[in-house]
């Protein structure tokens, strides 16, 4: 038989072997960057996330404002849709796993979701900060021919209120007085305008997918940072509710109303 | 008959805000579980007699709420066995049964990631989903007096001007003409034993399966180098039970998990580690050279 090895192609890693065992490394690169002898003790997560994305490390003002954006997402709550699937995984005694699969694969949706940001950087690549394009880009474009299911909602605004939120005024206000962001800027100058055309209020995922792009992340780097960056908080959720058990956990005992009068017999 | 929650009359459909303002209730006509007592499955009491026995049967009744006769069960299995069960390890989806097998993790973690992973673009739900849509809208294209040789030449121009690809790059969308072509080889294999038991079982003659056909041979005409995989046939043969491209979408969600399974199983009963296990010197690094971070 005869043996063909096959490789993997990157331009992020690099793996030299040990001189004893072809699967042991003996030094290990990222983007040309020693891991374990030169960024371990001089780089932050954020800035190593940054250069594992875009292959080059962020500039000051870019780490502070990508390591705002983290903390902001670590924990959408348990309110959120993604961290309750991932507490159903801990309540019922399910895998890590399991948890932080339901909510990646509930975090993945088009309505607060990954898919949401993806539209959201998709947009600002396409509309910049241009008020004409975006009042032609702002309407719902879901398509029913891909996998992913018709949705009414407006990506970057909330469908259940015309009153911006106080946490979304809160992360304006911060950004605005830290930092100098032309895209953040003209957010916050066209935010009525945005508004009132689309009738809902801006919500914290419209200014997450803003922040996104003003970090030179595309819509798909995007999407997966922000699947990943939630992660932290259906994590802890699911762990306490693991350890609280399911008796102090919502069931519902008389909440499904079968609408349906006949049964077929 | 009018259902009511206290004084409150239910509409058939509710507004986000009608919702949201009734936070304690989920109003459905699925089903519902009657604790000691039964289940009801959309209309059906699953605890009484006739005792349903066929999963294929109940999964379609739960997609469509139709029921099917013994024929159209039997076609819709064939369509999952002889199309997409392949305990194969190298084919993505089932790689990744076998990656949780090799690191020793658990079936169900396996087999569900595995399943999402088949939402792909280059093979399995995307193009099947895109390729039940596309015959049903040429197949309304066609009945409206449209020629089938100009759609097919829409869909590849229109293609070609939106740049982007199946196989590689940014972005990347599923095939203009899904399921007319397949990733690594040319012939499909699955297509005359699927179209045979068809044939046998006298579902072979739909407008769908017709028109599947009909393209790969327009295409050929065209002198155009796709040609037929078994999406269109699956699809089509679906389409013909008076079922949509959304059911087939359904439909088609755990179409792979008896190929999945056996790639786990496989990797799991060997030494951790082992499948296909890759050498350092087999990552082929194709980045800038070394550098010093900044201190």
């Amino acid at each position: 038989m005869k043996k063909k090895s096959e490789t993997i192609t990157t331009s992020i890693w690099q793996e030299v072997a040990s001189a004893d065992n072809p699967f042991v490394a003996q030094s290990i690169h990222v983007h040309g960057y020693n891991v374990f002898s030169d960024l371990l003790g001089n780089i932050s997560w954020v800035e190593y996330l940054y250069l594992l994305f875009k292959g080059e490390p962020p500039s000051a003002e870019q780490t502070k404002i990508f390591e705002l954006l983290t903390v902001a997402l670590a924990n959408p709550g348990p309110r959120d849709l993604s961290v309750r699937a991932a507490m159903n995984g801990g309540v019922g005694g399910s895998t890590a796993a399991a948890s932080l699969m339901s909510a990646l694969a509930v975090g993945a949706g088009q309505h607060l979701g990954g898919r949401e940001i993806f539209a959201i950087v998709l947009g600002w690549e396409k509309c910049g900060c241009n008020m004409s394009l975006w009042t032609q880009w702002l309407k719902n474009d879901s398509s029913d021919n891909t996998v992913w299911p018709k949705n009414d909602s407006i990506p970057g605004f909330d469908p259940i209120t015309k009153q911006c939120a106080p946490p979304v005024k809160q992360l304006l206000e911060q950004l605005s007085n830290r930092h100098n962001l032309a895209t953040i800027n003209w957010l916050i100058q066209h935010q009525a305008q945005l508004e009132q055309h689309v009738g809902y209020a801006l919500s914290l995922v419209g200014v997450f997918g803003t922040l996104f792009h003003a970090l030179n992340f595309d819509a798909e780097e995007a999407e997966m940072l922000y699947l990943l960056l939630r992660l932290p908080g259906a994590a802890a959720h699911s762990l306490e509710q693991k350890r609280l058990g399911w008796k102090t956990y919502p069931f519902w005992p008389d909440g499904i109303i079968y609408r349906e009068p006949t049964i077929e017999e | 008959m009018a259902l009511f929650i206290g004084s409150q009359q239910l509409k058939n459909k509710f507004s986000i805000k009608e919702q949201l303002n009734n936070e304690c209730y989920w109003f459905t006509n699925i089903g519902k579980w009657e604790p000691s007592q039964h289940i009801i499955y959309r209309k059906r009491n699953l605890h009484k007699p006739p005792y349903e026995t066929s999963w294929m049967s109940l999964l379609l009744y739960g997609i469509t709420a139709k029921q099917f006769n013994h024929r159209q069960i039997k076609l819709f299995e064939a369509i999952w066995t002889l199309s997409t069960s392949y305990p194969e390890p190298r084919i993505w989806n089932n790689r990744v049964a076998s990656l949780a097998g090799t690191a020793k993790s658990t079936g169900a973690l396996g087999v569900s990631a595995a399943t999402a992973t088949s939402e792909a673009i280059i093979y399995g739900l995307q193009p099947l989903y895109a390729c039940a849509s596309m015959l049903t809208d040429i197949n309304i294209a066609l009945h409206k007096g449209s020629l089938l040789r100009d759609l097919l030449s829409e869909r590849i121009l229109k293609n070609k001007q939106t740049n982007k690809r199946p196989s590689s790059g940014k972005n990347r969308s599923v095939a203009g003409i899904p399921g007319y072509g397949r990733p690594l080889i040319k012939k499909d294999e699955r297509i005359t034993p699927l179209l045979d038991l068809a044939h046998e079982l006298k579902l072979d003659k739909g407008e769908y399966t017709r028109l599947a056909i009909r393209i790969d041979q327009q295409l050929k005409d065209m002198d155009s180098a796709l040609s037929m995989n078994i999406a269109p046939i699956m699809a089509g043969l679906f389409l013909d039970q008076g079922l949509t491209s959304k059911d087939f979408y359904y439909f088609c969600i755990l179409c792979f998990s008896a190929g999945i399974m056996p790639c786990f199983i496989d990797a799991v009963e060997q030494p951790q580690g082992t499948f296909f296990p890759i050498q350092c010197k087999n990552i082929n690094y194709q980045g800038v050279p070394h550098r010093k971070w900044k201190k």
